[in-house]
């Protein structure tokens, strides 16, 4: 019994400190260097191969990625491209391939003699140097000489990834029109480089010119047989469709890139405030940061025990964006941003972390008006712009169905631009502009060719849209707007059956909730 | 007359803080014999049939820019401190007119067998009280350089470590000089600070030398020799073990051998100052301390051939039977 | 005349509970984090120093002092590359002997906040920033400028001169 309880006791308390140890492992920190990263295509054997090998050979992965120049940039995997393949078979020729090599060969312009340089490192770590750093080699004695050994642990920041394409099919639409689709996947893998072994490589391999000939060949034929390898660290999945193959691969890419960001914590930007009012942060397009992008913020706080934890908080995007691709010299521009949830104001010192999402907005409700008494509505906005003192532009969709008449199934499809005005971050009023087309489409035996436009009527629609943050990213809201639906822009058949249906001019409500994805 | 001042002079000349302004203990800096070694900066000599090698130290200042880098960069932050250091290569330049001279006194001996090595000549010669061994080795990590270094400050009179200092730069591309005046950043509070301690000791308990008294085989008595004293007898060795408890700072020292042909005492502490003969302070080294011994010997009842060779500052060999 | 021995009691009474209170402070004044950076410029001491207050700006003031008193009294920790700092004041009675000196020294606002600089990129941020019971627990990067210091402490007879005696 005791022995039980003693083992009980036991289990639970490891399970204690192991959830302990998990949290914090968890903290979320403003460290953020950048990535280095080598685009590999799979081969299959195939009439594919070209176009997706050069679809990938010519992606740029963005400017937060410095590229790695390697002489592999392709692998084989004899498989139908009507499967995709799996981790173990890349996993297999990944290990096959002198990755490690070709990424020291490439970051340290090594030559045909063996010799190597740091001038890509040097280029790296003062490219990479934050502000601080920059204040930080002020006040030290060796100084700013030694930013670009800062280059020297992002050395071990390298990544090869791997894009395969599969499931590649043309479709043909009504007129004619050739499109193809495929799926992509990529894997990610990591140089498996720690400090130690970065200064073994040195030790081993770093050839100096005083070096005798013997010692030459000692250290080329230890390069040659460089043990690093590369461990598999993220994969993602994604799909595109364009007019040719190497064009879809091509839209693959990029959304792989942000599949794998997601997964791959390095890979997301982080920084701290640096102000508010309105809210600034030293980043801007040296990391890759696009007008809307979504960051999260953090404050820290220490538990009973002492650990720290960090604190999730609230949600910002990105507004206007500063141009700081330039070496840092104490005074980075920075770019501003605006909260869009969270209880708490965000404050200086906290720090954010990119939060990547897709800046779409689905709502779902319902709506009643001269339209229709009581429709089912389904709408997307997709968010264009965002401007510091909260403003935002979207693009609208708007889709109902009349529930009242569902027998004619009056459908309205719309399309519009909104201009949304925060009063504060929980509360978003939206002045927006729709141009829609209300169709009722009674089944009948007609065929005819236009029968889909006489069954149609154009509908201008302003509006209101007003939002209030739940939790983020839910949000309740209601809409306000006058349907202008005169009989001038009605099809017949429209005209028609709308003497049943009884849709007309005048004033409408909706109200549902939103998700932003 | 004279002798009389002199031992009344010597006996208690121990200065406290602020009763007098004392001398200023000096300071040079030596590299070390392993970084002269390693740097091949060495000469070799024919001492007695067997090659012996010894640091060359003219060269290694001359022909190394960076030792003189960190030269001078101690140099700056002891002179901050009121401490000038005293500049090697000038003493180099000195000691070079004054070793045929040198040749000629030894030819003085005929005994010969105490032999100073270059360094003892050199902390003799130069009077250093402290000397700041330097030893550095520039390492290199692939693109990047890392220097090591190891920096002893040596009492000169008894070989006794003040304050080590050792440790490694940051590693780094970029020009030497930065990484080795980083390294003496590094290390200078630490090692002011084991200099103070030092000072502190110094003026608390005086400074620590060590003398040996020998007899030549032509030497008509042994330090087992009985003489008269106060109606009483004593052995010579006795008498000499009563002088030193006389003279040294509050009766300090240690008696590490003694036999009929050799006494040796280590750990004498002596005090730092003593009045010359016109009552004015002077630094005394060992062989300073132990000249009223000598004059003693010379004396009745003794009436001794004494000689006395000092071995750098704080080491003085005292030969009997001889000169 | 009575206002006047009234007034002189109340601040003589105050004066001694003001420097009551600053004992205390300097009695637990032990518990602060404090590593070297990296070797400074000439004359200064590159350290990150950690300090706590109610608000993230008090928590900064007392990181500052307590980089200044890390270099009088405690000495600072060393790293790979740069030795450990003795403090400038080694000898533990220091402060006792001279409270009032170190009162005024450590006053706020008072002198010793020309010996310090702080080198964090605007304010205390990220990981350095972490509400703790009771307030702010901030770490910063400041540059203490330990020779002008210990020359300020050594004209003002708290510190010794490594030539004093000769």
């Amino acid at each position: 019994m005791l022995k039980r309880l003693i083992l009980t006791a036991t289990a639970a308390i490891l399970c204690c400190s192991m959830t302990a140890q998990e949290k914090i492992k968890q903290v979320v920190t403003s460290d953020y260097n950048r990535n280095s990263v080598s685009m590999v295509a799979i081969q299959r054997g195939d009439s594919y191969d070209s176009a997706t090998t050069s679809a990938v050979a010519s992606f740029s992965p963005g400017e937060k990625f410095d590229i790695n120049r390697i002489n592999t940039k392709t692998l084989r995997i004899s498989k139908l491209r009507s499967e995709a393949v799996y981790q173990s078979e890349v996993d297999g020729v990944v290990g096959g391939v002198g990755f490690a090599k070709e990424i020291l060969a490439s970051i340290f312009n090594r030559d045909s003699k063996g010799m190597m340089n740091d001038k890509t490192v040097r280029y790296r770590g003062n490219y990479d140097a934050k502000d601080q750093d920059v204040i930080n080699a002020r006040a030290a004695r060796v100084g700013e000489d030694a930013l670009g050994d800062l280059g020297q642990k992002l050395v071990a920041a390298s990544y090869v990834v791997v894009n395969d394409f599969y499931k590649i099919e043309r479709e043909t639409d009504k007129r004619g029109k050739v499109y193809w689709s495929t799926n992509a996947r990529a894997y990610a893998y990591k140089l498996d480089l720690d400090e130690s072994s970065l200064y073994d490589f040195y030790e081993k391999c770093w050839i100096y010119d005083e070096d005798d000939e013997a010692t030459r060949a000692a250290k080329i034929s230890a390069f040659n047989n460089l043990a690093i390898g590369l461990v598999p660290v993220a994969s993602a999945s994604t799909s595109a469709t364009s007019s040719t193959v190497e064009d879809a691969a091509a839209e693959c890419l990029s959304g792989l890139i942000t599949g794998l960001e997601n997964q791959i914590s390095d890979w997301e930007v982080a920084v701290t405030v640096s102000a508010r009012r309105p809210l600034r942060a030293k980043i801007g397009t040296k990391e890759g940061l696009k007008n809307g992008d979504r960051y999260r913020a953090y404050s820290y706080r220490e538990d009973n025990n002492g650990n720290l934890v960090s604190v999730p908080r609230g949600f910002l995007r990105a507004t206007e964006v500063s141009s700081n691709t330039g070496m840092s010299i104490g005074e980075t521009e920075p770019s501003e941003f605006y909260q869009i949830s969270g209880l708490a104001n965000i404050d200086e010192g906290w720090t954010i972390k990119q939060s990547n999402d897709l800046g779409l907005g689905v709502m779902a409700g319902i709506k009643t008006g001269s339209m229709g008494k009581l429709a089912l509505a389904v709408d997307i906005d997709f968010l264009m712009d965002v401007k510091t003192g909260g403003s935002m532009s979207y693009a609208l969709f708007s889709g109902s169905l009349d529930l009242k008449q569902a027998k004619y199934v009056p459908l309205f499809f719309g399309i519009g631009y909104g201009y949304g005005l925060h009063l504060s971050r929980f509360f978003e009023v939206m002045p927006y502009a729709m141009i829609g087309m209300d169709h009722i489409g009674y089944s009948s035996t007609d065929n005819s060719k236009d029968r889909f436009v006489r069954e149609s009527a154009l509908v201008l629609e302003p509006g209101v849209r007003a939002a209030v943050n739940v939790a983020y990213p839910l949000q309740v809201f209601v809409k306000a707007f006058v349907d202008w639906n005169p009989e001038f822009i009605q099809g017949s058949l429209y005209k028609l059956y709308n003497e049943t249906v009884g849709h007309k001019s005048g004033f409408g409500l909706q109200a549902g909730l939103k998700w932003t994805f | 007359m004279k002798k009389t001042i002199v031992i009344a002079a010597l006996l208690l000349a121990f200065q406290f803080v602020g009763w007098s302004q004392a001398k200023k203990p000096t300071i040079m800096v030596v590299p070390a014999d392993a970084f002269c070694e390693r740097y091949g900066y060495v000469q070799q000599a024919n001492a007695m049939g067997q090659t012996v090698s010894s640091p060359d130290y003219s060269r290694a200042m001359k022909e190394n820019a960076d030792i003189r880098t960190l030269v001078a960069a101690m140099a700056d932050f002891m002179a901050k401190n009121d401490f000038p250091i005293q500049s090697l290569e000038q003493e180099l330049k000195r000691l070079q007119t004054e070793d045929a001279e040198l040749a000629m006194m030894t030819g003085k001996n005929s005994g010969a067998e105490v032999d100073e090595t270059p360094l003892e000549r050199l902390r003799r010669s130069a009077k250093a009280d402290i000397i700041l061994d330097l030893d550095y080795d520039v390492h290199r990590i692939g693109p990047q350089k890392q220097v090591t270094f190891n920096l002893q400050a040596i009492d000169a009179y008894s070989s006794k470590i003040i304050s080590g200092n050792t440790g490694a730069s940051t590693a780094a591309n970029v020009p030497l000089t930065s990484l080795l005046e980083e390294c003496v950043l590094s290390f200078k509070d630490n090692f002011l600070s084991g200099l103070q301690h030092y000072f502190d000791d110094l003026f608390a308990n005086g400074r620590e030398i060590s003398v040996t008294l020998l007899r030549y085989n032509n030497c008509p008595v042994d330090f087992e020799e009985e003489y008269e004293v106060n109606g009483e007898e004593y052995e010579l060795a006795e008498i000499i073990e009563a002088w030193m408890a006389d003279n040294t700072v509050e009766g300090r020292f240690t008696t590490a051998a003694k036999s009929a042909n050799r006494l040796r005492f280590n750990q004498v502490r002596i005090p730092l100052y003593a009045q010359n003969m016109n009552g004015r302070d002077v630094a005394i080294d060992a062989e300073a301390f132990v000249k009223p011994l000598v004059r003693m010997l010379k004396k009745a009842p003794y009436k001794l051939t004494v000689g006395s060779a000092p071995r750098g500052l704080g080491d003085v060999w005292i030969t009997i039977g001889d000169k | 005349m009575i206002a006047l021995t009234l007034l002189m009691t109340f601040s003589a009474v105050s004066a001694s509970a003001q420097s009551k209170d600053r004992r205390k402070s300097f009695k637990s004044w032990d518990n602060y984090e404090i590593t070297t950076e990296k070797v400074g410029v000439d004359g200064t001491k590159f350290v990150k120093v950690w300090g706590f207050g109610k608000t993230v700006d008090a928590a900064t003031m007392a990181a500052k002092e307590n980089a200044v008193h890390a270099c009088i009294f405690r000495g600072i920790p060393g790293n790979s590359t740069a030795m450990s700092t003795p403090p400038i004041c080694p000898n533990p009675d220091t402060l006792a002997s001279h409270e009032d000196y170190f009162n005024t020294f450590f006053a706020p606002g008072g002198p010793y906040l020309a010996y310090v600089s702080m080198t964090t990129d605007g304010v205390p941020s990220g990981t350095d920033r972490r509400k703790v019971k009771g307030g702010y627990k901030v770490g910063i990067y400041v540059q203490v400028m330990y020779d002008n210091l210990k020359r300020k402490l050594e004209a003002d007879g708290i510190a010794r001169k490594l030539s004093s005696g000769f």
